[in-house]
């Protein structure tokens, strides 16, 4: 999607980014929808609570008490620090890994709803049909910002992999 | 694992089967399984984040996790298995924990 590289690692260890301001905003947007949904059980979540016992329906079930309200504490602190630095061009490693992590649940939640397979042809690179009905272009519009946040999150993933040491 | 679930007392120690006994003592492996959705490259970025892995060596579990549709990233006793579990859940990837045949 985007031709050059939109962020880069400092000398001081922050990144500075440059971001389209709509698609900044728009992830903070449906990052605030999705912190209002994560106490439901919706089939589209199903993602966010994965098995850890594949073998052991009683083991998982230990794990999923303790485990759930862990893990949406934690990406509630994410969606916070998004909502509160989508307006900044200089990220620090920190906000930047949470900004990594929501995008991905966001991509969890919207593949799930679009029920995306490995073939499906990246939806950037295509047009809508003309005569496609209401319903058909309302989910090429959310296929579209899927891969939008795939774009995002690819480049934030390769930049934060350059500064990790490779040990 | 075993000391940390079975009591000292006499009075409270469970007696256990053979069979249990060698379920105690097998290890458990995490499984990261393909899915359609996260990337490739985030896959590799986390098992590097969680684990410490080199470049090399998380690019190379990526691709067993793509063309095999599994990889164990990691091994140990329950807790051990069950903390690497919680926190490759907490960055969205699909991994699940069993015991090695």
């Amino acid at each position: 999607m985007f031709h050059r590289s939109l962020i880069k690692l400092r000398a001081d260890g922050t990144y500075i980014h440059s971001f389209p301001a709509h698609i900044m905003e728009t992830i903070s947007i449906m990052a605030g929808q999705l912190d209002a949904v994560l106490d439901e059980d919706l089939p589209e979540l199903r993602r966010l609570h994965p098995t850890a016992y594949s073998q052991d329906a009683e083991k998982d079930a230990g794990y999923q008490i303790l485990a759930r309200d862990q893990l949406t504490d934690g990406r509630r602190a994410a969606i916070d620090t998004v909502q509160g630095t989508a307006d900044q061009d200089q990220l620090t490693d920190e906000e930047i890994n949470c900004w990594i992590r929501v995008i991905n649940d966001l991509r969890l939640v919207l593949g799930t709803r679009l029920d995306v397979s490995e073939d499906d042809e990246n939806s950037l690179l295509r047009d809508l049909d003309p005569e496609a009905t209401e319903a058909e272009q309302a989910e090429f519009e959310l296929r579209q910002m899927y891969d939008v946040l795939g774009s995002v999150q690819w480049e934030m993933v390769e930049a934060m992999m350059k500064g990790l040491p490779d040990s | 694992m075993r000391s940390a679930q079975l009591s000292t007392s006499p009075v409270e120690l469970v007696d256990p089967s053979l069979e249990e006994e060698h379920d105690l003592d097998k290890p458990w492996i995490v499984i990261v399984w393909n899915d359609p959705i996260n990337l490739m490259v985030y896959v590799t970025f986390v098992l590097r984040k969680v684990f410490g892995f080199s470049e090399s060596k998380a690019h190379k579990l990526m691709l067993d996790v793509h063309e095999k549709g599994r990889a164990v990233v990691s091994s140990g006793d329950r807790t051990e298995a069950e903390r690497d579990v919680h926190r490759l859940h907490s960055h969205g990837l699909w991994a699940t924990m069993e015991q090695e045949d």
